[in-house]
């Protein structure tokens, strides 16, 4: 795909996620959505975000991973634990990152 | 509409509530901004996808997608898929701006961002309530907005100049497992989780990374099918 192909595409990407966002403040008019499509709605960020997250933390080089010389699988299980007792983004971050940094200087 | 004193106030309340999250937001710019270099874009494609899509998660996978390969189709669905968690943000925040005129209601849109909306609803359900809901969103919105795009620019400048070794692009999943966390509140919620999770990585064989619409819609739909039968039992 060419460069200008593709950033063709991306302007398709960006109506579609504007539209997204705006799906019920410029179209319904702040309407209630239908409750079977508010059930599915409220199960969309749990069922997206994970996705998202185990292909980093299981393989991130690609191939399935799931050991103790795996850095990112372990830094991982315990920005989860603080994530799940802290609830912040901020210590989320700043934990599996320092957990990451520390196990790879272990090991190296 | 006229600003007040009180407008300007929640204005600034919401640029302060926005600066603690600075510290997800600004990891996740720069390494959209290097991804967008290692992608090989030129500048002002690297620079115009962040103000277009921005919504970084997005970002990376089709800045994936165009490095592998996978046809446009491919590419514009993943994004629908991944922003589809919008759809629930508009949907749950919308009743907040039914008095918002028209003509701002774009903007407000265009601001809807993970962190923007996280705050916007914990501000508006505080029990002494929210009197201009646009001026704090705003506050919010613009804040992440400026942040994002200058930490995208600069990730550009940095290109490959930040060692691998720092490990930043693991920033990305860290966010979301803290956005994911306050997501999953019952059963249904976290079967979908689960069954998206492990979807995710059991089908990262399929080609053009389409594992990432099957395991959303698989745990889209195992969490309807747990809250259905949930509703039968208890009636």
């Amino acid at each position: 795909m060419s460069h200008g192909v593709f950033f063709f595409v991306v302007i398709l990407c960006g109506a579609v996620t504007f539209s997204e966002r705006g799906s019920f403040l410029l179209f319904q008019g702040g309407k209630e959505p239908h409750p079977r499509l508010a059930k599915a709605l409220r199960l969309v960020p749990a069922a997206v975000l994970p996705a998202l997250i185990t292909p980093a933390l299981f393989m991130p080089n690609g191939s399935l991973d799931i050991s103790l010389s795996n850095p990112r699988l372990l830094a991982g299980v315990v920005a989860l634990a603080i994530a799940l007792w802290k609830r912040s983004v901020f210590l989320t971050l700043v934990s599996g990152l320092t957990a990451l940094w520390v196990i790879q200087w272990l090991t190296a | 509409m006229g600003w007040g004193e009180e407008e300007r106030g929640l204005f600034l309340q919401g640029v302060r509530a926005a600066l603690p999250l600075l510290l997800g937001v600004i990891p996740f710019a720069l390494i959209c901004g290097i991804a967008s270099m290692e992608a090989g874009l030129p500048a002002w494609q690297a620079v115009g996808i962040s103000l277009v899509i921005f919504a970084g998660a997005s970002q990376l996978a089709v800045l994936h997608l165009f490095v592998i390969g996978a046809p446009a189709v491919v590419m514009v669905l993943t994004a629908l898929v991944i922003n589809l968690r919008f759809v629930m943000y508009s949907a749950s925040i919308a009743p907040h701006f039914r008095d918002l005129p028209g003509r701002w209601r774009p903007l407000v849109s265009y601001l809807l961002t993970d962190q923007a909306y996280a705050l916007s609803l914990t501000r508006f359900s505080e029990k002494e309530g929210c009197r201009n809901p646009f001026a704090y969103t705003l506050g919010a919105g613009v804040t992440i907005f400026f942040v994002w795009q200058a930490f995208n620019a600069l990730g550009l400048l940095l290109g490959a100049g930040v060692p691998d070794s720092w490990g930043l692009d693991f920033g990305v999943p860290l966010t979301f497992m803290a956005l994911l966390v306050p997501a999953v509140q019952n059963r249904p919620t976290l079967v979908a989780a689960l069954v998206s999770g492990v979807t995710a990585v059991v089908a990262s064989g399929l080609p053009y990374g389409l594992n990432i619409i099957c395991a959303a819609l698989l745990g889209i739909g195992a969490g309807l099918l747990l809250d259905t039968k949930g509703e039968e039992g208890t009636s």
